[in-house]
Formats: C-alpha cells, sequence, structure tokens
C-alpha cells in the first residue's frame, strides 16, 4: 500500500520534476538566507555568516542528488534519458538512420504482411461453433488415387448410410455447390451463385440463420421452392431489407419463397454464396450409385478423432461395395476425413509455409545487418564508452544504454513496417485465389499490429545485444591509452554472422531460382488447345423455359449462329466446362465390343459443332459433330487421341461403339465419329483424364435437378476483350433475360490456374530481391569497416613496399572468405530447403544444378563489388598521411 | 571534542522530524532542523540538507504534507504538518525504538550478569 503510493508519487515526480527541483532549489534558498540571519544575529559579519551556513547545511550539491533520486523512479529516468540520447543519435547521422530503418522496416514490413495472410487464414478458427469438431468428408478409391485422385466427392448413397450407420457424427450434412440460378422478374437479370444444402447443414455447422429460418426435412424431400440467402445477397439486391421474409424471387423461371437470410460471416460452400436452396436427391440418382459431385460436412461428436471417424466411415463404404458389386475389380473403397479449415485451405497452406520460411530468412538477414551496423557504429564510440566506463558506469549499464539508443529503431522499423504491409496487402489480396477462408479479414489490424511491435522490438533487442556486448567488453586503459587501431573482439563473431548473412541468402536465392525454373517449366506447358485469341463466358439457358433438348439446341443454336456474325469472330462453339474452371463431370465407359475390360476413368464434356475449332483443339481423325446429330439421330461421341490409344490401342476406335455416364439397360450405343486432341483440363501443371465429348444437342448427360452449365467460346481475330460487347449484344439481342456471367479471355481463365504458383513465385522473388540487397548492403559494410579498421596495416605494408595491388588483393580476401563461408553453409542447407518446397517444383529437380550455380554466382558479384569501393580506397592510401594521423 | 559529535543512527532522523512535527505542529525545514538541534544540544553532528531527502522520504509516505507559507520575517518557506498516518507511525516507531534502547540499554548494563 504505502509502495504504491511511493510509486505514484514518483511517477508524479517524473512527470513535474522541474517543479519538483525549482521547489527544493527554493527552498533550500530560504533555508540558507533563514540561518544567515540568524548568524548574523549572533554578530557575525554577512560573509561569515553565509560561510557558515553553508557548512551547516552541508553540500547543496549532494543533497539535490539524494533529493532528485529519491524524487523519480531513477531505472525509467535513465532508460529515458537513454531514449532521447539515441534520438539524437539517430538525428546526427541521418544516412545511417535511413539505413537502418529502411532495413528494418523492409523486414518488418514483409514478414508482418505475411504474417497477416497467415493469420487470417490458417490461424483464425472459422465462424461455427466448436469449430475443430466440423470435419470434411471424402471417398477415396486405390484405382483412382493411382490415376492422381487422392479423394474426391462424395454420392448420394453413400451419404445416406454414412448418416444411417455411423456413431462417430452428430451428423452428416450435404451440399451441392455451384448450383446457380437464373434470377430474373422484376430485377436486371443475374446469374447468382448458388448451392443445394441439405436440411441438417446449419445444424452440422452450428450456426443460426439471421432472419427467419432453414429449410425442414420434410421441405427437402418434397423439393420446395425455397430460397434462404447469405447476407451479401441481401444487401445487395434487396438492400437489406427486413421484410424480405415470405418474398418470392424468380429462379431458373421458378418461383422461389425466401424463407430466410444468413448472418455476414457465413460463407458455405462458398466465398461468394448468394443462396442456399433445398437439395433434392431424385430416389433413381440414388439408385444409380453415380453422380459423385457433393461435399459432405460433418461434426464430429465429442472426444471422437479424425482417424476414428474415418476409419468408420471407410468400414461403411466397403460393406456397401461388397453389397453392391462385389467383384467390380475397381478398387478398394475408402474415406478421407480432414478438419473443414484444412479442406478450405488445401495446397496453399504449404505455399503459406514456404512464404513465412522465406520471410523469415529475410528477416534474419536484415536483423544480422542491423546488427552489424549497430556494431560498426559502436566500434566508432569505443572511446567514449571506455571514458564512461572509468567515469563509473557499470558495464550492465552501458550494455543497457546501447539497447535503449536502438530502440527509437524499432519504433521506426514497426511504423515503417506496418505502412509497407498496409500496401503489399492491398495489393496481395486480389491475387489470392477466391476461395480461400478468411480472406476477408485480412488486413493490418490489432494482433498483426501487435506482431509487428513485438517483432520489431525482438529484431532490435537481438540486433543491439552486438555492440551491447562488444561495449561491456571494453578494456578501459588500453583504449584511453592507445585509442587503439586494431580491432579486438568481435571480429570473429562479426565475420560469422556475415557468412551466415551471404548463406541465408543463398538458400533464398536457391529456393527462388528453384520456383522460377518451375514456373518457366509451367508456361511452357501446351495445353492442347490454343488460348491466344479466345473469349470465353458462361451462359446458362433458363430451363423452365426451354424445357427440351431440341429447344435447348435451337437456342443455343440461334445464339452461336449469331455471335459468328460478329465481323472478327473466326469459329464459335459451346460446352458444359470450359479447362481449368474446376471439376469437370467423369465416370467409367463401357465398350461394346470388349464388356469385360477394366473400365478408363474418363471426363464426360459436351460440345456443339464448331467448338473443336474455336477452342484450337486439333481433329485428328475422323469428322466433327454437325447440326445433324440432333436428340433423335443416331447416337455419336468423340474422344481424344490418349482415350483411343488407351482403350483401342493400335485398333481403329472410329465406327467403335461405346457408353457413358450412368449406365443401364436403355442407355443406347453411341458410335466414335471422331479423334481429337487430349487437353489439360484441371491446371496445366496435372494432366486430365481422358475425354469424351458428346453432342450437346443429342443428350442431356445430367438430371435437371443437377448443376447444368453452359459456356460460350469464341475465337476471334486480335484483342478478346474488345470482342466482349459485340458477343453480349448479340446474346441480348436473341434473349434480353440471357445472364452472361464471367466473360474473360481463355488466357486469363489459363493465367487464374497458375494464380498461387504466380503469386508464390513473384512473392519468393520480391523477398529473393530485398535480400539480396540486404546481403550486399551488410558485406559492403563489414569489408569496407574492416578495411577502415586496418589502414594503420596497409600504411606499414605499404611503406615496406607493398604496391596498391597488394592491399587491394587483401580488402578482395576478406570479401572472398567470407562468400566461400556462406557458400559453403549454403551447399549443406540447399538439400533440406529444395526438398521442403519439393511439392512446388513442377519440370525441375529439388537440387537443380542450375539452381544451385546460379545463387553462389550472383553472390560472388556482389561479393566482389561490394569489395570494389574499399579495396580501391585501400589501395589508393598515403602511409604517411595515415602514420602520422597517430 | 569531536568525540562528542555522534553520527545519526539510520532511521532515526526521520523518527526526530515526525517527533518535531508532532510537538510543534506546522514547521518549515530550517525550523525543524534547528529544533533536532537545540533537542539534542548540539550533540549531534546533522548536516542540515540531508533534511530535505527526508521529508520529500516521509511526504512520499504519506506521513507529513507540505504547503508554501509565509515565515515570520516575510520569507516563502514550505512548511510541513504530520499526517495521521503520520501519528501512528510515529507512536509505533516510538515504541519500538523504545523497546530497542531498553534491550541495548541493558545489554550494555554492567550491573547485570548478562551473556
Amino acid at each position: 500500500m504505502i509502495r504504491l503510493r511511493v510509486l505514484m508519487h514518483r511517477l508524479r515526480g517524473l512527470f513535474f520534476k522541474r517543479r519538483f527541483e525549482r521547489d527544493l532549489e527554493e527552498e533550500i534558498r530560504s533555508h540558507l538566507e533563514m540561518q544567515v540571519e540568524e548568524n548574523m544575529r549572533q554578530g557575525m559579519n554577512s560573509e561569515q555568516a553565509r560561510q557558515a551556513a553553508l557548512r551547516k547545511f552541508g553540500g547543496v550539491a549532494q543533497v539535490k542528488d539524494v533529493y532528485r533520486d529519491r524524487l523519480v523512479l531513477t531505472f525509467i529516468e535513465t532508460v529515458f534519458q537513454d531514449l532521447r540520447y539515441g534520438l539524437r543519435m539517430l538525428g546526427r547521422s541521418p544516412g545511417w538512420t535511413a539505413v537502418m530503418g529502411a532495413t528494418l522496416a523492409l523486414g518488418i514490413g514483409l514478414t508482418t504482411a505475411i504474417f497477416s495472410l497467415t493469420y487470417s487464414i490458417l490461424l483464425r478458427s472459422l465462424p461455427y461453433r466448436d469449430p475443430e469438431r466440423v470435419v470434411a468428408l471424402y471417398l477415396t478409391n486405390t484405382t483412382a488415387a493411382a490415376a492422381g485422385y487422392l479423394h474426391f466427392s462424395v454420392n448420394a448413397l453413400n451419404w445416406l448410410e454414412w448418416q444411417a450407420q455411423s456413431r462417430s457424427f452428430e451428423g452428416i450434412a450435404m451440399t451441392r455447390a455451384g448450383a446457380n440460378f437464373n434470377l430474373t422478374g422484376d430485377v436486371r437479370p443475374e446469374r447468382v451463385q448458388g448451392a443445394r444444402a441439405s436440411w441438417n447443414l446449419l445444424e452440422v455447422l452450428g450456426v443460426q440463420p439471421q432472419l427467419g429460418r432453414f429449410f425442414t426435412e420434410e421441405e427437402t424431400q418434397r423439393d420446395a421452392k425455397l430460397a434462404v440467402l447469405s447476407y451479401g445477397f441481401w444487401d445487395r439486391r434487396f438492400a437489406r431489407d427486413p421484410a424480405i421474409v415470405g418474398r418470392r424471387i424468380q429462379l431458373n423461371g421458378e418461383s422461389f419463397e425466401v424463407i430466410g437470410v444468413m448472418p455476414a460471416n457465413f460463407r458455405y460452400p462458398s466465398n461468394d454464396l448468394d443462396l442456399l436452396a433445398p437439395l433434392f436427391i431424385p430416389p433413381e440418382q440414388i439408385r444409380s450409385r453415380s453422380h459423385f459431385y457433393y461435399r459432405a460436412i460433418g461434426r464430429l461428436k465429442p472426444g471422437v478423432s479424425l482417424q476414428q471417424a474415418q476409419a468408420e466411415l471407410s468400414a461403411i463404404r466397403q460393406r456397401l461395395a461388397q453389397q453392391y458389386s462385389p467383384d467390380s475389380g475397381a478398387g478398394q473403397d475408402g474415406a478421407w476425413v480432414e478438419s473443414l479449415l484444412d479442406s478450405g485451405v488445401g495446397e496453399f497452406r504449404t505455399n503459406l509455409y514456404i512464404l513465412l520460411a522465406a520471410v523469415g530468412c529475410l528477416l534474419l538477414i536484415g536483423c544480422i545487418n542491423l546488427g552489424g551496423m549497430l556494431v560498426v557504429r559502436a566500434g566508432a564510440r569505443t572511446h567514449e564508452f571506455a571514458i564512461r566506463a572509468a567515469l563509473g558506469a557499470s558495464s550492465a549499464r552501458l550494455r543497457r544504454q546501447t539497447v535503449a539508443e536502438a530502440l527509437p529503431l524499432s519504433v521506426m522499423g514497426a511504423g515503417g513496417g506496418v505502412l509497407l504491409a498496409w500496401g503489399l496487402l492491398k495489393v496481395l489480396v486480389p491475387l489470392l485465389p477466391s476461395e480461400l477462408p478468411g480472406l476477408e479479414s485480412i488486413g493490418v489490424h490489432g494482433p498483426v499490429l501487435a506482431f509487428a511491435l513485438a517483432l520489431s522490438v525482438l529484431v532490435v533487442l537481438l540486433a543491439g545485444m552486438l555492440p551491447a556486448r562488444l561495449a561491456s567488453r571494453v578494456q578501459l586503459a588500453g583504449t584511453i591509452q592507445q585509442r587503439s587501431r586494431t580491432v579486438t573482439g568481435g571480429n570473429t563473431t562479426r565475420n560469422m554472422l556475415v557468412a551466415a548473412q551471404i548463406a541465408v541468402t543463398l538458400v533464398l536465392v536457391f529456393a527462388g531460382g528453384l520456383l522460377a525454373r518451375s514456373l518457366i517449366a509451367v508456361m511452357k506447358v501446351n495445353p492442347g488447345f490454343s488460348p491466344q485469341g479466345v473469349l470465353t463466358m458462361h451462359l446458362q439457358v433458363t430451363e423452365a423455359k426451354y424445357p427440351t433438348i431440341p429447344q435447348i439446341a435451337d437456342y443455343n443454336h440461334r445464339l452461336v449462329a449469331r455471335v459468328k456474325t460478329i465481323p472478327g469472330v473466326i469459329e464459335a462453339g459451346m460446352t458444359n466446362r470450359l479447362p481449368f474452371g474446376g471439376t469437370v463431370p467423369g465416370g467409367p465407359i463401357e465398350l461394346e465390343d470388349r464388356p469385360n475390360e477394366a473400365k478408363i476413368t474418363t471426363s464426360f464434356l459436351s460440345a456443339t459443332p464448331g467448338f473443336f475449332g474455336a477452342m484450337g483443339i486439333p481433329l485428328i481423325r475422323g469428322r466433327d459433330f454437325s447440326v445433324q446429330d440432333r436428340e433423335g439421330a443416331a447416337p455419336v461421341v468423340i474422344i481424344d487421341e490418349q482415350l483411343a490409344r488407351k482403350t483401342f490401342g493400335d485398333a481403329d476406335p472410329l465406327g467403335k461403339r461405346v457408353r457413358f455416364g450412368v449406365i443401364t439397360k436403355s442407355t443406347p450405343w453411341m458410335e466414335i465419329v471422331g479423334i481429337v486432341g487430349h487437353i489439360r483440363t484441371f491446371s496445366l501443371e496435372t494432366d486430365s483424364i481422358p475425354q469424351l465429348y458428346w453432342p450437346e444437342a443429342q443428350y442431356r448427360a445430367e438430371s435437371q435437378q443437377s448443376q447444368y452449365r453452359s459456356a460460350l467460346v469464341v475465337r476471334t481475330i486480335g484483342r478478346p476483350d474488345s470482342f466482349t460487347a459485340a458477343v453480349v449484344e448479340q446474346i441480348h439481342q436473341e434473349n434480353p433475360d440471357q445472364p452472361v456471367y464471367d466473360v474473360r479471355s481463355m488466357d486469363d481463365r489459363l493465367g487464374q490456374s497458375l494464380q498461387s504458383r504466380n503469386l508464390l513465385t513473384g512473392l519468393v522473388m520480391l523477398f529473393v530481391g530485398s535480400a539480396l540487397l540486404l546481403a550486399c548492403l551488410g558485406l559492403y559494410g563489414v569489408v569496407s569497416y574492416g578495411a577502415r579498421m586496418r589502414l594503420r596495416e596497409f600504411a606499414i605494408r605499404t611503406a615496406l613496399g607493398a604496391q596498391p595491388g597488394d592491399v587491394r588483393r587483401l580488402v578482395f580476401a576478406q570479401a572472398i572468405r567470407l562468400w566461400s563461408w556462406g557458400s559453403a553453409i549454403e551447399l549443406i542447407l540447399a538439400w533440406p530447403a529444395g526438398r521442403a518446397l519439393q511439392s512446388q517444383l513442377y519440370g525441375v529437380g529439388s537440387a537443380d544444378v542450375v539452381a544451385l550455380a546460379v545463387a553462389p554466382g550472383l553472390l560472388l558479384v556482389i561479393a566482389l563489388l561490394a569489395g570494389f569501393g574499399p579495396a580501391s580506397k585501400a589501395g589508393r592510401i598515403d602511409p604517411a598521411v595515415i602514420l602520422r594521423s597517430e | 571534542m569531536e568525540q562528542n559529535k555522534n553520527e545519526l543512527l539510520p532511521g532515526t532522523l526521520n523518527l526526530m522530524v515526525l517527533k518535531t512535527l508532532d510537538a510543534l505542529g506546522s514547521l518549515h525545514g530550517y525550523g525543524i532542523a534547528r529544533r533536532i538541534e537545540q533537542i539534542s544540544g548540539n550533540h549531534l553532528q546533522l548536516n542540515q540538507g540531508t533534511i530535505y531527502p527526508a521529508l520529500l522520504n516521509l511526504e512520499q509516505m504519506g506521513w507529513i504534507t507540505s504547503k508554501w507559507g509565509v515565515s515570520e520575517n516575510n520569507r516563502r518557506a514550505k512548511y510541513y504538518s504530520i499526517t495521521r498516518a503520520g501519528r501512528k507511525q510515529l507512536a509505533a516507531e516510538t515504541k519500538s525504538w523504545l523497546r530497542m534502547s531498553e534491550i541495548i540499554t541493558r545489554f550494555l548494563d554492567p550491573s547485570e550478569e548478562g551473556l
């Protein structure tokens, strides 16, 4: 209690120190005057009286000192003193300060930006109740795994059986993402991003609608026309109208009743979700055991682990396989369970780890640089420190002073760093894959600010410890007497640090080299079609308006014919899936003449006449689809060369018949009429499974209920973007109610499939560039400092007959020595670094010789450049001047 | 002669200041110093200046308060007075001091068969 009061008093003393000191002075003055008067009354003259009074009082200065010590918190006071002193020192050499501040800000800024990404994407928990218990469920199959599909989406039968039999879950919900709708009616036509959801979705996630309610089980089973809006859609389209519940909207030409609105942070199953509708599963689809396109999520019961749940679901799935097709030879079935967060972040997690590691290296380099610069400055002040020590400053006090002097730097670093991070994030966030969770919360906010500040202080303290250690080691007498010119303690430490810095830089350069070479290799991949000059867009026919296949075919035909009239359009066609647009429907195909053969998993794509021409997919043999390939005509398909090779080998596939999709007794055999080139449909980096095309006018591969998409491909002469307006205008002349969305050039789609890789490579290159800059500065600093410290030695050597070239060589030798040490360490570190990057490499080995050689080569140039200035200066010295100056 | 001047025991200055203020009410630094000298019959070697850090200390403890005033010969001076907490502290310290000095006295008394 009393201690607290003293503390408060002293704090007050800290702030009103001047006033307290003035008071004391006045008190002492009046005290002395009273004593003088008293003395004079006793008969002394005024001078005697003054002398006696002072004698009696004791040392005025000492009293003030003791008083001052008790007045304030001495520790804080001296820290403030040191800070003030530090600020003055920084202000005195603005060049140094700017370089140090910029180094720090660069390191802190980049690290903070990457931390912000990591924090928002990986560390923040999803906005659901007990989010760690919400898991994503997938299917696995050994045959599919061999083809590169480690896990895939669920079908209705698996979901129902899991629901009925599993004991690990409180509930399992299923959604059909990307079940998009054409919104028409009294509003501007728009394609809205919808999803079909099972009735228990919100129970599994543990969230409540903000307004209204969710569907019931009964409503789902009778396919009720109900919609629950996302907050974003409610805000965008209905201005957050509180009376929205109960209103009707036109979706795909049918009237849906809005029954609820979700909260703002609800973003399942996709970030851009507009609305949810009940997931109705037609009974025939359950029986068919196909349609593997649902996303399943479950809520684990408390205490159930992922492994337990996965084992149980696998067992159920295997029983199911036994029951339906005991000897299909289709590989072993299983289940895959992972946390919902992991499933959302996916591969991007690796990218974040790589970026964190890279930026950590950069920060380390910056830290060493800063330490080096502080040492150089401390070196220049050895004399001052020695005198302070001689006057009684303890070594702890000196150490504290060097650290406190460095603290203003950390404030500069944190400030500059936060600004840099803010700017970088502005650029970065739009470049991130839009399906990542937590994107909306990326920014410079509380935790990120705290991180930047803490990091900055930590870095400066670490960097400041180096000169502090040197300062406390100062040998008094020696320093003051000799003004010693030779560098003593810290030289080895400093060289080691710079070698370490070179090594870390080299590892970064090596990693950057690997990634850059991978990117180049990926960009060289031939996708199987030619994207240049191609404009693409999605347009989904409103099914209520065109209910039959011939009607849709005629409609599409009219659209394509109109588009082809635009001058500059070479060819146009339609398909159900554009390349690089996500998953493609697929499954096994059956051959008429070889019924018992292992079925090859194939993608099923639709095409209209002209599609292959518009895409630039070469027709290898046979014919393209024609307008005669309609419903009622003999069913035909076109296969790609990969399927032709895999199924028929050297035999001629033309004229052979196949069946695909949901195969029943009544499924007709379709004749192969053409063979086209194989394309990459998923990404440039991974090869796709074989492809089979069916004429869109002939057959509907997907049921009405499932998501049916339609895309237009237009090959133009010139820049595809410039044709957008004309194409959209032609479509709207045919049908003003037709929503057209996702209009982009094919090059753009290709670019987007490289988005993560571009981003990763770009950022790592940015870090590499920064690291090289810092390493250059660091090397230069150490070499030039070393040269300066050895001027006397050089002068003596020159006086004894050494040529300028010899002296220069000495300076270069130091730079080369540091470089070779760094390179040696790099060679050791490169192997694990390359291994860690493995998953992100393409067309280049993790121990790529080129990348391995480029890094030290680059650094050697930098080392020589760094040595050049100091060396030529050392070569020009005049021994007479140097030696006399001592 | 110097032997007669005694060094101040640590802690005792505070006690003397408190006692002085308790006896005389509000008083300035000089007055306190003079009073201590008078009471001790000039047997104490006291640098008058040391009284000021002691006063600051007591004030920080909350045992005395200070305020600026005007002395008898029209000079501005800071007047100190004891607080209630100070009186309590004085009573406690007086008691412990008396007990301690009694022990020391008994210890040193030649008439006792000590140890």
